[in-house]
């Protein structure tokens, strides 16, 4: 696996810095362009302490500018539904709504999920510090290191995986300070659709 | 002199079979030899609550385990040495990693996975394998309850 991980990373090739200028911009105006987003994701976490991994897949819907539905079906049932400044957890069990001004880390989440999904966060300098790399299948990684001491307690780094075709994200790799690494790979990707209300409300 | 006998003989049988409780510990997970399990862990206290997923696996004399939370961020991983009943944390997210808090989850890790008395601690299985441990001392409450679909692809 490590191996794997290793030549992964030395496929990635770093971009001079006119062409990462230039990609930032454009990844920039098309997230910008971005009112609605609806797709399907799978999660694969890995779990070193045990040499296996965990599964699950979902559905995520996003309204610009400050809401978002990220909710897991598989294979456990868990909602996280972000509405401007309130976010409900719901496991099916309890439901749980705290204002995300309340919470620093809640913000930092919200904002992380939001801007991560979207693109946007790259245009975010003050959270990140990020490296712009080509990928072996013509697209583009975009690697995040954390500047703040907060982001930093909870990732060693985040890549955004930005599609050749759509210049959008289409896959977010998380890896934590012990090297675990949780991938989101998002599927059946809809643009700009309309949403209803509804989707943002807990029912 | 019968009956004397008798009372010590009862004494014996208990205490040598609360002994073997005791000596060899036994899982309140059903734990068997390489077989993997999930659960959904809620984890309540009066001032907050924490929801996430456990994984954990018995290999050999050793169950290790992590705890995530839904999103798949880390909160701690853990080992228990079966035969030295001795557990320990490891990668512990920040906000959790004070002494108090790591010292309150060994301990009842260690009472959930066979390696220590109840004391404060109470204990209830469910007829679906929900487990639930109660901190007294702590007003603590975990509450482990089976995903039945594996998500091992």
């Amino acid at each position: 696996m490590a191996a794997v991980a290793a030549l992964a990373a030395t496929a990635q090739t770093a971009m001079p810095q006119s062409q990462a200028k230039e990609l930032a911009e454009r990844i920039n105006t098309v997230a910008s362009s971005i009112s609605t987003m609806q797709c399907g994701f799978e999660q694969v976490k890995e779990l070193s302490i045990l040499k296996d991994r965990m599964v699950s897949e979902g559905t995520m819907c996003y309204r610009s500018p400050n809401q978002l539905r990220w909710e897991y079906t598989s294979p456990y049932a868990y909602r996280f539904i972000l509405d401007g400044d309130k976010v409900t957890m719901d496991n099916g069990r309890t439901s749980n709504t705290v204002d995300i001004r309340s919470s620093h880390m809640f913000q930092e989440i919200a904002r992380i999920m939001m801007g991560s999904v979207t693109g946007r966060c790259i245009g975010e300098g003050s959270d990140f510090k990020a490296a712009y790399y080509t990928s072996p299948d013509g697209g583009w990684i975009v690697r995040l290191t954390p500047v703040k001491k907060q982001l930093k307690h909870m990732f060693k780094d985040v890549a955004l995986h930005i599609s050749a075709t759509t210049s959008m994200v289409s896959e977010i790799e998380m890896t934590e300070n012990n090297g675990d690494r949780t991938v989101i790979r998002f599927k059946d990707i809809k643009i700009n659709k309309p949403l209803d209300d509804s989707v943002f409300k807990v029912h | 002199m019968t009956r004397f006998s008798r009372c010590i003989s009862l004494l014996l049988t208990l205490s040598m079979a609360a002994a073997a409780v005791m000596g060899k510990g036994k899982d309140a997970f059903m734990l068997d030899e390489g077989v993997r399990k999930d659960y959904a862990l809620t984890i309540e206290s009066p001032d907050m609550s924490f929801t996430g997923i456990c994984v954990m696996r018995q290999m050999s004399d050793t169950v290790a385990g992590t705890v995530v939370n839904e999103f798949g961020l880390k909160a701690f991983d853990f080992i228990y040495l079966m035969s030295k009943r001795k557990i320990k944390l490891k990668n512990v997210v920040k906000f959790l990693d004070r002494w108090y808090i790591k010292s309150t989850l060994k301990g009842d890790l260690k009472y959930l996975l066979g390696g220590s008395k109840p004391s404060h601690r109470g204990l209830d299985i469910g007829a679906d394998s929900t487990v639930r441990l109660a901190n007294r001392r702590r007003g603590l409450t975990y509450i482990f309850t089976p995903i039945k679909q594996p998500s091992i692809k």
